[in-house]
C-alpha cells in the first residue's frame, strides 16, 4: 500500500507550506499588517517598519521555525528509537529539565542579570538531564531509558512546583507561570544567535542516527545483528534531543504536543519509514508551530495567548481523535 | 539604532522627552500625575479599565493611546523614553534596550519611601523634577492631615484577608498604608514580614477590630476568592465592622494610596466614637 | 568458511544456561540445532552473535576470533533471523527486506542497484513478489515469516543463523522454508537453524546437533542422533510411524 504522495513530493509540499507560513508570519503583529507597514514606508517611517520586521518579527519567525523543527525531529527520532508512537521529547525528561533550569533562574532573580542568563540556565538543565539519563539508564534498554526519563521529569516537575510554592515574590511566581506556558514573543536576534548553533548541532546528531532507526524496526536483536550499535544510537538520540530541544525550550519555555502529534500524523504519509519521518517531521513541526504563533497574534483575545496554550489546545482534541479512530478500528 | 540616536539629539535640544511610553500600570499613574498629557505617547490598556483607573485621572486616561506591553507596538509609537516595571514585560524590555531605546525600569514599592524614590526617579527621567517634588509634597501634606485625625495610639487590628488567604506583614506597602491610618495588619499582629499565605486557623485566632474582604474581583468568582466564603470567615465578618477598600488604591505605590488611608481613617474615627 | 563455537558458557542470575557447548557450521551444510525447551539453543546462538555476554569460550571464524571484529564487518558475514517476529511499524514487505542491506549501505543515500538486485533475489527465494507492497501487519503468518527470512537472505552473508524459522507455520510453509534453507546451504552458505520439528530436521539437514541442559548431548548424521535411546533420554518420547508429506506445486 503505497503512501498517497511520493516522498520527494511530500517534502516539497511541506517545504512550500512552511515558506508560505513564514512569509505570513513576517506580515502579522501588533505593529501592523501589510497595509500599515506599507503606509509607514510611504510616510518616511521606513526605519520603524524595518526595525519591526528585522528585529522583532524576524527573530520570532526564525525561532518558531527552529523550535518547531527541533520538536518534530526529536519527537520522530524518539518514537523511532523507543519504537513507540506515543513518545515525545518530554518522555526523556529533557523539556522538564530545561524548564527547571529556567525556573530556578527566574526564582533566584539570576534571570535579571543579563538577558541571555535565562536561556543559558535552560540549556544547562537539558545537558545535565542527558548526563543523568546516561548514568541512570546505564547499558539498559528501552525500559530503563523511559523509566529514567520519567523519574527525571517527575523530579523536575516537583522542584518547579516547590519553587512556585516558596516564591516570596508574587511577581516572580507570575513570571515563572507565564514562562512555563511557552512563548516566542519579543525574542531578539540575540536569542536566535544563542539557540541556532546548538539547535543545528542537535539536528546533525539526530540525522546521523536516522538509518539505524530503520533497522531498529526489526527489534534490537535483529538490528544488532545488522551492525547497529544500540548504545551509540541511544546516546545520539538522547544527545541530539537534549541539545536541540534543550536549546529550544530554554529560549521559548514549555511547548508541548508538537513532538508527539507531527510524527504521528505524518507517519502514514512517509510509508512508516522512521528515517524518512525525521525530515518530514522537522518540516511539519516548523510549519505547525509557525501556524500556532500566527494564531497567537491574530486571535482577538485581550491578552496575548501563550504558544504552549495553543499547542495544548490542539493536542488534546488530537488525542480524542486517536481514541475514536482506535475504537472504530477495533469495532470494525 | 538610528532612531535612538535621533531621539537622543532631540533630548539634548528639548531637555525633556516628548514621546513617553509607559508599559506598566503603576508608571502609568505617576506619569499622568507629573507629565503633561501632550508628552505621553501611550499608557497601558489596563489604565483604561474602570477597575484600574487611577484616582481622578479618568479624563486624561481615556483620551491617551494605549499599548499592551508588546515591543512591536511600542516601536511603532516612536518613543524617546520608555517606562516599565522591573518584573513585567521583561522580554520586551530587553529587546527594546537591545535596539537602543532608553528604558527606565521601576521596582515594585514596599514602602512610602520607595514610592517617593520612584516618583523622584521618574521626574528625573522625564525632566520634570519640580513637578515630582510637588507631587511628593502634596502627598505628604495630605498624609499629615489624615494622620492628624487619628484619635489615639491603640493600634487596633485591621484584618485584610486577600485572595488565597494572603495577608500582609511588616515591610510591605500595604502595612504602611494601614499603619498610617492608625491600625496594624493581621500579619503584623502575627509577627511576620512580607506577603504570606496563612492557614485560616491562624487568622481566626486574632480578633480584629475591622475587616476588609470585599474585592472587585469577586465578580466573576474564582478559586482564590472561594476561601473568603468560608463559614468561619463569614462568622468573623458577622461580628466585625467592615470597610470596602478597592484594590486599585493599594496595587501601586502612587498617590492613589491616600484613598485607602482616608477610608481607614474614617473608620478609625468612627470606631473611636462608638466602641 | 567455518564458524565455530568452542566451549561456550553463558550464565544468567548465577545459573548456567549454556554449559560448555561447542558446535560448528561450515559452508555448504545445513545444520539443525535441536533440543527440548530450555536447553539453551537460542542463548547459544546469541552468544555466537555477540548478543549475549559469555563467561568463557571462543567464537572462531576460520580459526580467528570472530567477536573481536567490528560489528559492521561481522554483520556482513553473519545474518541472523531471530525468534522475535515483531515489527513495530507498518512497513511494506519490500522495505523490510531492504533493511537486510543495512550492513552494505552508506549512512546517507538511496539504495544502489546492487541493493535492489539483492532484494529481488531474496524475494525470489521466498516467492514473495505477490505481497511485496503490502504492509507487514496485513500479512499472514506464513507471509510474515517469509518476509523476515527474505530480510535475512538479502544480507547475502556467507553464514546464516535462523532461530526457529518454521515456528507457527502450517505444513505447506514449513516445507517451503526448509527447502529455501537447504537451497541456500547447497549454494555455498553455512546455515544453522534451530528446529523443533524432528521429522523435518531429519529430512532436510546434513548434520544434527542435539542440545540438552546447556550442553551438547549428541552430534552427527540425523540417523545417528535421533536414536530411540536419545529420544527417550532427552525428549522423553518414543518414535511413531513417521508421517511425511510433500508440497504440491
Amino acid at each position: 500500500m503505497k503512501p498517497p504522495l511520493a516522498y520527494p513530493l511530500l517534502i516539497a509540499a511541506l517545504a512550500l507550506t512552511l515558506l508560505l507560513l513564514a512569509a505570513f508570519s513576517m506580515l502579522v503583529g501588533a505593529g501592523g499588517g501589510l497595509s500599515e507597514l506599507l503606509a509607514m514606508i510611504a510616510s518616511d517611517n521606513a526605519d520603524t517598519a524595518t526595525l519591526i520586521m528585522m528585529e522583532v518579527r524576524l527573530p520570532r519567525t526564525l525561532l518558531a521555525l527552529m523550535i518547531g523543527a527541533s520538536l518534530g525531529l526529536a519527537g520522530a527520532s524518539l518514537q523511532g528509537f523507543l519504537r513507540n508512537p506515543l513518545a515525545d521529547p518530554g518522555v526523556v525528561g529533557v523539556t522538564s529539565a530545561a524548564s527547571l533550569g529556567a525556573v530556578l533562574a527566574l526564582y533566584s532573580g539570576l534571570s535579571m542579570a543579563f538577558p541571555l542568563a535565562l536561556p543559558m540556565t535552560g540549556i544547562a538543565g537539558a545537558l545535565l538531564c542527558a548526563l543523568l539519563l546516561q548514568g541512570l539508564a546505564g547499558r539498559g534498554g528501552v525500559l530503563s531509558l523511559v523509566l529514567a526519563g520519567v523519574a527525571i521529569s517527575s523530579l523536575c516537575a516537583a522542584l518547579m512546583s516547590l519553587a512556585l510554592n516558596l516564591s516570596p515574590n508574587p511577581y516572580a511566581a507570575a513570571e515563572i507561570m507565564f514562562w512555563l506556558m511557552g512563548s516566542v514573543t519579543d525574542r531578539s536576534m540575540d536569542h536566535v544567535a544563542f539557540a541556532a548553533p546548538l539547535i543545528l548541532i542537535g539536528w546533525a546528531v539526530l540525522a546521523f542516527s536516522a538509518r539505524a532507526l530503520d533497522a531498529l524496526s526489526l527489534g534490537e536483536e535483529s538490528a544488532a545483528s545488522l551492525g547497529v550499535n544500540i548504545l551509540t544510537t541511544r546516546n545520539m538520540v538522547i544527545g541530539g534531543t537534549a541539545i536541540s530541544v534543550g536549546a529550544a525550550t530554554s529560549v521559548s519555555g514549555g511547548i508541548g504536543f508538537i513532538g508527539l502529534i507531527v510524527p504521528h500524523i505524518l507517519r502514514p504519509l512517509v510509508g512508516h519509514s522512521p528515517s524518512r519521518l525525521l525530515l518530514a517531521s522537522a518540516l511539519g513541526g516548523a510549519a505547525l508551530l509557525t501556524a500556532a504563533d500566527i494564531l497567537v497574534r491574530v486571535l482577538p483575545t485581550g491578552a496575548e495567548l501563550k504558544l504552549g496554550v495553543v499547542t495544548a489546545l490542539v493536542g488534546a482534541p488530537f488525542f480524542l481523535w486517536l481514541i475514536f479512530r482506535a475504537r472504530t478500528e477495533i469495532e470494525s | 539604532m538610528f532612531t535612538a540616536l535621533l531621539s537622543g539629539l532631540c533630548l539634548a535640544a528639548h531637555a525633556q522627552p516628548q514621546r513617553i511610553v509607559s508599559m506598566n500600570l503603576c508608571t502609568d499613574e505617576l506619569l499622568m500625575r507629573i507629565v503633561d498629557p501632550s508628552r505621553i505617547a501611550a499608557i497601558t490598556h489596563l489604565s483604561q479599565q474602570p477597575i484600574n483607573a487611577p484616582l481622578g485621572l479618568n479624563a486624561i486616561a481615556s483620551r491617551l493611546p494605549i499599548n499592551h506591553g508588546l515591543a512591536e507596538e511600542v516601536i511603532a509609537l516612536k518613543p524617546d523614553l520608555i517606562l516599565a516595571g522591573s518584573f513585567t514585560t521583561t522580554t520586551a524590555t530587553a529587546l527594546l534596550r537591545r535596539l537602543g531605546y532608553t528604558v527606565i525600569t521601576f521596582a515594585p514599592e514596599n514602602s512610602f519611601d520607595d514610592m517617593r524614590a520612584n516618583i523622584r526617579k521618574l521626574g528625573a527621567a522625564t525632566g520634570d523634577q519640580a513637578r515630582a517634588e510637588q507631587l511628593i509634597a502634596d502627598f505628604d501634606a495630605r498624609l499629615g492631615a489624615l494622620k492628624a485625625r487619628i484619635p489615639d495610639d491603640t493600634r487596633p487590628i485591621f484584618a485584610d484577608i486577600g485572595v488565597n488567604n494572603f495577608i500582609t506583614g511588616e515591610g510591605t506597602l500595604y502595612a504602611e498604608v494601614v499603619n498610617a491610618a492608625g491600625y496594624r495588619t493581621l500579619g503584623q499582629a502575627l509577627g511576620f514580614s512580607g506577603y504570606r499565605n496563612v492557614p485560616l486557623e491562624q487568622i481566626l485566632t486574632i480578633r480584629p477590630s475591622l475587616m476588609s474582604t470585599a474585592t472587585p474581583w469577586t465578580h466573576p468568582p474564582s478559586m482564590s476568592t472561594m476561601a473568603l466564603g468560608h463559614p468561619a470567615v463569614r462568622a468573623m465578618a458577622a461580628r466585625t465592622p467592615q470597610v470596602d477598600i478597592p484594590e486599585r488604591y493599594t496595587t501601586c505605590g502612587a498617590p492613589s494610596i491616600l484613598g485607602a488611608v482616608e477610608i481607614l481613617v474614617n473608620a478609625r474615627e468612627k470606631q473611636a466614637r462608638s466602641p | 568458511m567455518k564458524l565455530e563455537a568452542r566451549s561456550i558458557r553463558v550464565h544468567a542470575s548465577g545459573k548456567p544456561i549454556v554449559n560448555t557447548a561447542s558446535l560448528s557450521v561450515s559452508s555448504g551444510e545445513l545444520v539443525g540445532l535441536i533440543g527440548p525447551n530450555g536447553a539453551g539453543k537460542s542463548t547459544l546462538l546469541k552468544a555466537m552473535l555477540g548478543l549475549r555476554p559469555k563467561i568463557s569460550g571462543d567464537v572462531l571464524l576460520d580459526g580467528e576470533d570472530f567477536l573481536a571484529q567490528p560489528a559492521h564487518l561481522r554483520a556482513r558475514t553473519l545474518a541472523y533471523l531471530p525468534q522475535d517476529r515483531h515489527v513495530e511499524w507498518r512497513l511494506p514487505a519490500a522495505d523490510i527486506v531492504m533493511l537486510g542491506r543495512y550492513p552494505h549501505r552508506a549512512r546517507f543515500g538511496a539504495p544502489t542497484p546492487e541493493d535492489r538486485a539483492a532484494v529481488a533475489r531474496a524475494l525470489d527465494a521466498v516467492d514473495g513478489h505477490a505481497f511485496l507492497d503490502r504492509p507487514i501487519n496485513a500479512l499472514s503468518g506464513g507471509e510474515r515469516t517469509r518476509t523476515l527470512l527474505a530480510r535475512a537472505l538479502a544480507v547475502e552473508a556467507p553464514i546464516l543463523l535462523a532461530d526457529e524459522p518454521i515456528a507457527a507455520l502450517d505444513p505447506y510453509h514449513q516445507l517451503h522454508v526448509m527447502e529455501v534453507l537447504r537451497e541456500r546451504a547447497h549454494a555455498g552458505a553455512a546455515v544453522l537453524a534451530v528446529i523443533h520439528d524432528l521429522a523435518l530436521a531429519a529430512r532436510f539437514t546434513d548434520r544434527i546437533v542435539l542440545m540438552h541442559e546447556g550442553a551438547i548431548a549428541a552430534e552427527g548424521r540425523p540417523g545417528d542422533v535421533l536414536t530411540a535411546a536419545n529420544l527417550a533420554r532427552i525428549y522423553r518420547i518414543q518414535p511413531d510411524a513417521a508421517l511425511g508429506y510433500a508440497r504440491l506445486t
